[in-house]
């Protein structure tokens, strides 16, 4: 709980200074724009939160967003339909997350090696199919789920936050819930206990595999392109965004919200950085060192 | 449970095979085209995944076919100098190389290679920026210094010298000489035109969608944005949706990938800063065949951007 107490006043102090430093950080078009650009990694980081208390990771986000989109991409531009386009993209990445789920939960196989071989399987792919080109020019229905604005808002952030409640309670108020924190504590313990351990990361990797597509298929359509290079960087920027917010990457610790907060601070970052008109040079060096001292100062705290 | 693992084991194994098939299944066949010479020219880049390659890619299969010679791009898809240069050594190492059409990453970290291939015989045509140490057998491309006045051109007379401006783009050499230029010269062509500081992004679309949300809402009185490198097609519907908003702002492109070509054509670019990528590897792959036959050819050729717009922009859409 003082973590998140913690986060919050990180996340007031930032918004407070960059508000009074930046003639437009604190206004109502730059707030839609930052929840905006955070729904997609929320999504994601609601279910890798539940993936890091259980005691696995993944680095095949990138991968399966991006296969996901041109998967739907070069269907619906070959003209297929394009809820026949969705559920055959959605199919692909819940097996991507199946097979990871199976080669590091069943079969026991590190998970670094394991997602990075799927990650660069899924990029290759998209690469290879496409010859870089990205198809673009989708069905107007398509685009309504990426494009459409409630009071402002892209439909994203009420994704984001109904994907974040329902995991939340599933974390919080389930067995299945606890049985991720257990699994994830000790392993042994929770095989003891009856939990089938195998099987819950085979089904938490295709949450995430789901969690995954789900994104790719709305980046594709906010674009109403599928690029081959959709994103870069997003699972490490979930996994840094958990951790501030309390998850221990071995497990057994964590909570979505605080893995929330952990984003807000990144996304405020990011923002403020075009707003005070950083030099790009040194863009990745105040965001990372911020970061660290992020990181160093929990650290800190927890030792005293 | 050992055998529960073997047959886990071996439908991964059976479904890496069906997914390698279906990739060999995507393979061009090679054009084995006649004639007496053998080897490959390389067109060797540094981050293969951008769009901006597909018509470069065309134009050296064409000048290879042309001239009797195999061509194959290389390079890692990411921007990535180490891995160029480990991509440029393993070149130079195969006796199938007969010379590189290289695109650098990093010049400085490049030369011995460039010197190290030329004493074997193997020419080196530098394409797209020049190397300031001039260690190559030849350049064929741009002037980005010229590209970014030529930009800054067009957008002085797009917003009649009122107003303010903005780039875009990834990090780069090419781009930082490109950007710098635009910066300098509108502000010489429009001294009363502010110019706000560059914004950046990874590369990847959706880097450059919200790149772009934060940098129009710092600035909403922006007159004209530039992006200055060819990766903004792919995200045009991002800026429609807020043309269609409103926004009053002019979005300038860079290059003729399909995407930015269309967007060109839909009106939410008012045009594109066009470099010709095919012209430039085809004549890249010439000049090392030239130079393969000994024969002499310029040091340095320029070749002139095409200003793409709705008036013209039909010529080049395939």
């Amino acid at each position: 709980m003082k973590r998140i107490i913690g986060l919050i006043i990180i996340n007031i102090i930032l918004f407070v200074v960059l508000s009074l430093t930046t003639p437009y950080f604190f206004s109502k078009s730059n707030i839609v724009v930052m929840l905006d650009n955070m729904g997609y990694e929320a999504i994601i980081l609601s279910g890798y939160t539940l993936l890091l208390i259980g005691g696995y990771f993944d680095l095949s986000i990138d991968g399966v967003v991006t296969i996901t989109g041109i998967t739907a991409g070069l269907l619906m531009t070959s003209g297929v339909h394009w809820a026949l386009a969705v559920l055959v993209a959605m199919v692909v990445a819940l097996g991507v997350g199946a097979i990871n789920g199976i080669i590091v939960a069943k079969l026991k196989i590190n998970g670094l090696i394991a997602t990075l071989t799927t990650w660069w399987i899924c990029v290759g792919f998209s690469f290879g199919l496409t010859k870089a080109l990205s198809p673009f020019g989708f069905p107007n229905i398509f685009q309504m789920f990426g494009q459409t604005r409630l009071y402002g808002f892209r439909l994203i952030v009420v994704y984001a936050v109904v994907v974040a409640i329902v995991l939340s309670i599933v974390l919080h108020c389930t067995k299945i819930g606890s049985n991720i924190y257990v699994s994830g504590d000790n392993r042994q313990s929770a095989e003891l206990m009856g939990i089938n351990t195998a099987r819950l990361g085979i089904w938490l990797y295709v949450l995430i595999g789901g969690l995954s597509g789900l994104v790719g298929l709305l980046v594709a359509s906010r674009l109403n392109a599928s690029s081959p290079f959709a994103v870069d960087g997003m699972a490490l920027r979930v996994i840094a965004a958990a951790v501030i917010g309390g998850a221990n990457l071995s497990g057994g610790k964590g909570s979505i919200v605080g893995g929330l907060l952990g984003l807000c601070i990144m996304g405020i970052l990011s923002n403020s950085i075009i707003h005070l008109g950083v030099s790009p040079y040194w863009q990745k060096a105040v965001l990372g060192g911020i970061l660290l001292l992020a990181v160093l100062s929990e650290k800190i705290r927890r030792t005293e | 449970m050992n055998s529960y693992r073997c047959k886990a084991i071996c439908v991964l194994v059976v479904l890496a095979l069906t997914l390698t098939l279906f990739g060999c299944v995507q393979k061009v066949p090679e054009v084995v085209v006649e004639g007496e010479k053998t080897g490959t020219y390389y067109f060797l880049a540094a981050n293969n995944q951008d769009p901006f390659y597909v018509p470069g890619v065309q134009g050296i299969t064409d000048a290879a076919n042309s001239v009797g010679m195999k061509s194959d791009f290389v390079g890692p898809l990411d921007p990535d100098a180490k891995a160029q240069i480990d991509t440029f050594e393993q070149l130079i190492a195969s006796p199938e190389t007969k010379g590189i059409f290289w695109y650098a990453a990093d010049f400085k970290a490049g030369e011995p290679i460039v010197q190290e291939a030329i004493s074997k015989g193997i020419p080196i045509v530098i394409g797209a920026a020049d190397s300031p140490y001039k260690t190559r057998s030849a350049f064929v491309g741009y002037d980005n210094t010229v590209l970014g006045n030529q930009a800054a051109e067009w957008a002085a007379k797009l917003i009649d010298c009122k107003g303010s401006v903005g780039t875009i783009a990834v990090n780069g050499v090419n781009l930082d000489e490109r950007t710098n230029a635009f910066n300098i010269h509108i502000v010489e062509v429009c001294p009363d035109v502010e110019v706000y500081e560059r914004a950046t992004y990874d590369g990847s679309a959706t880097s450059a969608a919200m790149t772009i949300d934060a940098y129009m809402v710092a600035h909403p009185d922006l007159s004209l944005l530039w992006f200055a490198d060819g990766g903004a097609g792919a995200q045009a519907q991002n800026w429609k949706e807020k043309q269609e908003l409103g926004l009053k702002t002019l979005f300038l492109a860079m290059d003729m990938p399909p995407a930015t070509l269309q967007a060109v054509k839909d009106g939410v670019f008012v045009g594109s800063v066009g470099q010709d990528t095919y012209t430039e590897a085809y004549w890249g792959i010439l000049l090392l065949d030239e130079l393969n036959k000994g024969n002499r050819v310029p040091d340095t050729l320029y070749l002139s951007a095409i200003l793409v717009d709705k008036d013209n922009v039909d010529q080049f859409i395939e």
